[in-house]
């Protein structure tokens, strides 16, 4: 039972479910308790005074037949809940029956129920419900909740079929046969609970739906007979012309109950919609406005001032990031998923950029593009290409210096082109927005040249992007990318949805455009080997920050620093037969990052400075190395096989699990799914 | 050598389409193979996506049927198994599948899936042995119960969640553990402790093991012998070594050549190609790889080559392998280590 | 567009549309109760005459419409009727048939709703994507949110209350009809503006209580767009923002909602019975509820086939268009 209540359990509680349910909550306990202090008889024709707008005596005042509307009220309010209570629950048993027995076994049953329920949902039920309600005679509020029942339980069926197919496909269905589970057990200890949400929101909106319809016709003069509901007293209000005559104290009091009810469970289903679809979860946060202030700005345009002074030596660097500072900002906490970086790429550098996932490298892609979304920030330092500071510049003028001047070549996740536009279109779009003054013809010359620079025919220009191959749309992202000639390109594991070959044609070409550019290049990526066979340079990250920085043969021959050497021994090699090895832990979570060196945790040479002091970034051989090892080390010892070997995961500090490390990867766009992206 | 598991002249169809104009795409194309009961090994399975490798996992896990040809254990053609004989096959061979966040059930603890099977099963007589058998795979996986047991999946790494799979596999002490891509999900730096996991299993307890991937490094890595598939065809198999650092198929040279290597004095050669662009249109009916090849010849669209044996560890499906003698019976077990 | 598919969804059309014409034979029958002498009671109740032998009259009836014969025969000769659009004859305005009853009601239906439906969907599907939009002036949440939650009041209750507060209170619009009793019908300017003054009311209901539906589902599915890949690598492009929220962030999170929009669309002429039985406006709503009212069986089913054919329609055309919006959904198989 507790495992039910965990699904509902803490964050995914929203306000708005809170708030919903308090309102239903109030609206029963009137029912319930308002006979306590009402005189009930008081609801026979005749009973008061008529027509009496509310006073002391008459809280809601009386209708023109003698009635009290307050004692009509609390009466009329049970009446209409047990019918929509009646109503939902039918008809979402039904569709759970039906919904499970057609996922579930699908097979020729699952056709006949689809088509029956399909045929049912084009019969107008409003209409069909007007017939019934207007044929029998003395109707009830039960029958009336068992026949919108009827005439609805295709609803709840269709969302529970959809859902039991899309559980029937998870991994841990084959699991759970493996482990010996029979196919019943599958069903009900598998599939049933993770139903719970969506049999929840089923029947608020099943609710929800009974009691529009029967409100509706009540109002009309249908459905129940001789009890008091929410609809009939809207219906002899409207039949003796109150609204006509003035007297809101009589038609009001129901429909606000009605609206309340209805503002209630639509609360409650937006609260539950969380449960249901965990890509609303977050938004709220979202919010926040991405926009840098004033005061920021201005300090940022300080800095770069007094950077370009002092950095006189380094005129002839293309891209020049100083102490760098991106956080994420979020109600688990925050933490900062670039820290404190600085690096300079000379002209026509490739410089591979590698870490663990979770390490900040697309975090500070992002930031030197300034895309960076909510809940993250970039809450310091200065991005300067040429010279010019990306971060001083307003919206409208870094708008202008996207893919112009910097451009990217996205992750090739396989979506990264819109759907419903054709390539040419997209190229089209990104050529107009800055060549301004470009005729159509010479627009589709470019694009018709980008594309055969790309390797690709210059007929997929009239192609949607489904219509290509995974190869093929990365391809056209490089085009994108490309056909403006900008002076720094960055590529975000623009590989890792492709296969081998794939991938080495794809960079292959990216190689070529880039060098006759003469375009620097950032490329992010966690392939060790394809860093090593692409770049020039290389910038290693751990935790938000630059541990080790420089020239890729320097550093791949002697890894300083005991992270980098550490992730180059755990990479499995075809050129040797040694032993490949785990580095043990996990990168820290952003929200949790431990003090002093953040890779202290997990190092074998760590000592009691380590776990006191930030190392700053020194030059030892010929690269930048941020490890207290260094200068008094000359060289990195060998890593004690003992120390890595079974730690394994295990070897976390207490406390600290990845969920923020999920979390804030999923904030920044990723799925949850996060270990292999990064 | 007797057979725990054995794949002969397997072939899986799948349709398409309306039945007057129905599209076949054969996943698994005519393999023969076989998992010995008396000796342990890790087989590898590699190949790209589209190469037939997933639907060969599902064929060796009796959770589809191939079209034509069997997959027998021990003896019992895995189609016609009586409930009680099926019951005792899922538990000998165990599965280990690619994405170890949606292998959890997201309502359970992680204890969850290290229960089931105990109970199923019949492993444990008490409670208490049954929580001792979870802590030692738990242990033997790398990991500290106490860190492990009583949490969510989702608080727990990729890591970590991929190697309580391993540890449930190992709780039904099963014989054989097909693992289709186990790694590939998994950050780069943390792969090697779960392959180092899959290795003490085969070296210490006596599991084989089929790994199933499209990463060759990790296959030369863990691997005995490996088959290389290319749409749905045994396109080369034999011994890792041989295969991956001599091939002799073109395309597992141009597999092979494709890996980015970590060594900068071996770089790719500037030899920049285009993406193929639909076979030009030409389907082959014969070698899979035809459109693809620089040495194709007539023959190879018309039909598909045998295999050949052209050393005593390997047989390559080639026509340019000819002068050697043709595998007997199409099994490449029989080059195997 | 390929001859299966379109052969492929027209049978499927057939299909459907046939099992529900087969659910509403069979419904009404299954209702305790003679219809006919049911409507016949009313009908004489109304008119007074109590001489008549009301069982006679039914028998009577029944031969001229063939309810006497055996069921299956009913139902043959029910499928024939449907197909040849051959509903009968209004019972209690003899001798009109249905046909041209709905055929003068429907048009009034066709134009107030779908005018309005398309209205509320316009507007609330920008506002829902606006609601997500991360450049959206917080002012505009501050502003909107208050009508969302008006949208979750049922629009016949919205129409009530519109009508106590323009027509009975401010009396700036009449409180009911299509047009003024007064007025000479005829297409010139002073006919169109009375139609219009009397649709407003309605409409603005429709529209006030259907809105918020559409922008609940724009706003859940510009959530998904918004984190796709596609819409980062525009904003990478340099893209103007307008471009990016039009092009690649809503042209995508429309999709859905346009199969939505058929259903409601089809939905249309159903749904707003109780609106037009509040305003008492001339169109088909009005006309089933008197036809109920009446028990005047044969416009019933009249006006319920209608319906069917109706939504079955909509989805129809919906699988016809759906390809050219999503060039992913081909119209092969």
């Amino acid at each position: 039972m507790n495992r039910l209540l965990r699904l509902f359990n803490s964050q995914r509680i929203t306000t708005n479910l809170i708030i919903g349910l308090v309102i239903l909550a109030i609206v029963i306990l009137v029912s319930l308790l308002g006979p306590m202090f009402v005189d009930m008889e008081l609801i026979e024709v005749g009973a008061v005074a008529p027509s009496k707008p509310p006073s002391a005596e008459y809280l809601l005042g009386t209708d023109s037949q003698g009635r009290d509307m307050l004692a009509v009220l609390i009466s009329a309010i049970p009446q209409t809940l047990k019918m929509g209570l009646i109503a939902g629950i039918v008809g979402v048993s039904i569709g759970l029956l039906l919904g499970l027995l057609s996922g579930f076994f699908g097979g020729p049953l699952d056709t006949v129920i689809r088509v029956f329920a399909d045929s049912l949902m084009t019969v107008p039920g409003i209409a069909i419900l007007l017939v019934i309600a207007s044929n029998i005679e003395s109707m009830t509020v039960e029958v009336m909740g068992l026949t919108v029942a009827a005439l609805a339980w295709m609803y709840p069926t269709r969302t529970i079929r959809s859902q039991v197919l899309s559980i029937r496909e998870r991994p841990y269905m084959a699991v759970a046969r493996a482990n010996g589970e029979s196919e019943l057990e599958v069903l009900f200890r598998e599939v049933m609970p993770n139903l719970v949400p969506y049999v929840a929101a089923s029947l608020v909106a099943s609710i929800n739906g009974a009691i529009l319809a029967t409100v509706g016709l009540e109002s009309l003069g249908l459905g129940a007979q001789n009890v008091h509901t929410l609809g009939t007293t809207i219906y002899w209000a409207r039949r003796y012309s109150a609204v006509l005559r003035g007297q809101w104290w009589w038609w009001a009091p129901p429909i606000i109950v009605v609206s309340l009810i209805f503002i209630g469970l639509f609360l409650v289903s937006m609260g539950l919609d969380r449960f249901a679809n965990p890509a609303l979860t977050g938004q709220g946060s979202a919010r926040t406005r991405r926009r840098k202030n004033k005061a920021q700005r201005n300090a940022a345009q300080l800095k770069a001032a007094a950077n370009h002074q002092t950095g006189a030596d380094n005129q002839s660097a293309l891209l020049r990031v100083d102490n760098l500072q991106v956080v994420f900002e979020t109600a688990a906490g925050s933490g900062p998923a670039v820290d404190n970086v600085s690096f300079s790429m000379q002209p026509g550098e490739r410089m591979g950029l590698v870490g663990e996932s979770g390490c900040g490298k697309t975090t500070m892609a992002t930031a030197i593009l300034s895309l960076v979304r909510p809940p993250g920030r970039i809450a310091g330092g200065s991005v300067q290409l040429g010279d010019i500071d990306l971060l001083a510049l307003r919206d409208e003028e870094l708008r202008k210096m996207r893919l112009k001047e910097i451009a990217l070549v996205p992750q090739a996740a396989m979506n990264s082109l819109n759907p419903v536009m054709r390539i040419s279109e997209q190229l089209a779009d990104a050529i107009r927005v800055h060549e301004t003054t470009l005729s159509q013809p010479e627009i589709e010359t470019l694009i018709r040249d980008s594309l055969i620079n790309v390797g690709l025919s210059p007929e997929v220009a009239n192609r949607y992007p489904h219509q290509l191959s995974g190869g093929m749309k990365q391809r056209v992202s490089i085009a994108i990318a490309t056909v403006l000639g900008p002076q720094l390109i960055i590529a975000d594991e623009p590989t890792s949805a492709l296969d081998v070959v794939v991938q080495q044609r794809v960079m292959l070409t990216l190689g070529r455009v880039q060098k006759e550019l003469g375009a620097a290049m950032i490329l992010i990526g966690h392939d060790m080997g394809l860093i090593a066979q692409f770049s020039d340079t290389i910038g290693v990250l751990y935790a938000g920050k630059m541990v080790e920085r420089g020239d890729i043969d320097t550093v791949l021959n002697e890894p300083c620093h005991p992270y980098t050497r550490l992730l180059i021994d755990s990479l499995p090699k075809l050129e040797s037969e040694s032993e490949f090895i785990g580095i043990p832990g996990l990168p820290p979570a952003l929200f949790n990052r431990p003090g002093g060196c953040s890779f202290h945790p997990r190092c074998p040479f760590a000592f009691e400075r380590c776990m006191a002091e930030t190392p700053e970034p020194q030059l030892v051989k010929g690269r930048q190395v941020a490890c207290h090892l260094y200068p008094d080390l000359g060289q990195l010892p060998p890593i004690p096989i003992s120390s890595v070997v079974v730690a394994g995961d295990g070897a976390l500090p207490t406390g600290i699990v990845d969920k923020t490390t999920t979390d804030a990867n999923t904030a920044n766009g990723n799925t949850a799914t996060g270990e292999a992206q990064s | 050598m007797t057979e725990l598991l054995k794949v002969s002249n397997a072939s899986k169809m799948f349709y398409d389409g309306p039945i007057w104009r129905r599209q076949t795409t054969v996943a698994v194309d005519n393999i023969s193979f076989s998992i010995a009961d008396d000796r342990p090994s890790i087989t590898g399975v590699v190949g790209e996506s589209g190469s037939g490798k997933t639907t060969l996992a599902l064929l060796l896990l009796g959770y589809a049927q191939p079209s034509k040809g069997q997959v027998v254990y021990r003896g019992q053609d895995l189609a016609d198994m009586s409930k009680q004989e099926r019951f005792e096959f899922r538990r000998v061979v165990q599965p280990i599948f690619q994405d170890p966040f949606a292998a959890f059930n997201p309502f359970y603890l992680v204890d969850h899936v290290l229960q089931v099977p105990i109970k199923r099963f019949n492993l444990a007589s008490t409670e208490a042995e049954a929580e001792e058998l979870i802590v030692e795979a738990l242990q033997l996986v790398g990991l500290r119960p106490a860190e492990t047991l009583g949490r969510f999946p989702h608080q727990l790494s990729g890591g970590q969640r991929q190697r309580i799979m391993v540890a449930r596999a190992l709780l039904c002490r099963p014989q054989l553990i097909i693992a289709d891509e186990p790694v590939s999900m998994v950050d780069a730096s943390l792969r090697a402790t779960i392959l180092a996991s899959l290795q003490t299993l085969n070296r210490d307890l006596g599991i084989s093991i089929v790994y199933i991937t499209h990463d060759l490094t990790t296959a030369h890595q863990v691997c005995d012998n490996i088959i290389v598939m290319y749409g749905g065809q045994v396109v080369e198999a034999g011994a890792v070594g041989r295969v991956i650092r001599d091939p002799q198929h073109p395309y597992t040279q141009l597999l092979v050549s494709s890996i980015p290597l970590m060594d900068r004095s071996q770089r790719w050669e500037n030899q920049e190609t285009t993406e193929p662009t639909e076979q030009n249109g030409r389907v082959s009916v014969g070698c899979k790889f035809a459109p693809r090849c620089p040495h194709a010849e007539d023959r190879c669209w018309t039909s598909p080559p045998p295999l050949y044996q052209t050393e005593s560890t390997r047989a390559v499906a080639c026509v340019l392998q000819d002068n050697s003698p043709v595998l007997e019976g199409h099994d490449v077990t029989s080059v195997f280590l | 567009m390929s001859i299966t598919y379109v052969l492929q969804r027209i049978a499927q059309l057939i299909l459907i549309v046939f099992i529900a014409i087969t659910i509403n034979f069979i419904l009404p029958r299954m209702i305790p109760g003679d219809p006919i002498e049911s409507a016949l009671t009313t009908k004489i109740a109304i008119s007074g005459n109590v001489s008549v032998d009301v069982q006679k009259v039914a028998e009577a009836y029944r031969q001229k419409f063939g309810l006497d014969k055996p069921l299956w025969q009913q139902y043959l000769n029910y499928l024939n009727d449907v197909l040849h659009f051959e509903f009968g004859v209004s019972l209690v305005k003899f001798p009109e048939t249905v046909v041209s009853q709905i055929r003068s009601a429907l048009p009034w239906t066709i134009t107030l709703m779908m005018v309005s439906t398309i209205t509320a969907f316009l507007v609330g599907s920008i506002l829902g994507a606006l609601f997500v939009w991360p450049s959206t002036p917080r002012l505009f949440h501050v502003l909107v949110s208050p009508f969302m939650l008006l949208s979750t009041i049922p629009f016949f209750l919205l129409g009530i209350i519109l009508l106590s507060i323009f027509a009975t209170e401010l009396r700036i619009f009449p409180p009911g009809g299509g047009f003024s009793p007064t007025l000479i019908r005829g297409f010139n300017m002073e006919t169109i503006l009375d139609i219009l003054h009397h649709s407003i009311l309605p409409a603005l209901s429709i529209i006030l209580g259907s809105m918020g539906a559409w922008a609940l589902g724009m706003r859940a599915m510009m959530i998904t767009v918004l984190g796709e890949d596609y819409v980062t690598f525009a904003e990478a492009k340099g893209l103007h923002p307008r471009r990016v929220f039009l092009w690649y962030g809503m042209r995508n999170a429309m999709l859905p909602q346009v199969t939505q929009l058929a259903l409601a669309l089809g939905g249309v002429l159903g749904g707003t019975v109780l609106v037009e039985a509040i305003f008492s406006y001339p169109g088909i709503g009005t006309l089933l509820f008197a036809a109920i009212a009446t028990k005047d069986y044969f416009v019933i089913q009249g006006i319920v086939l209608i319906l069917i054919f109706a939504l079955a329609g909509a989805l129809f055309i919906i699988d016809m268009i759906y390809p050219l919006l999503d060039p992913r959904i081909r119209y092969t198989d």
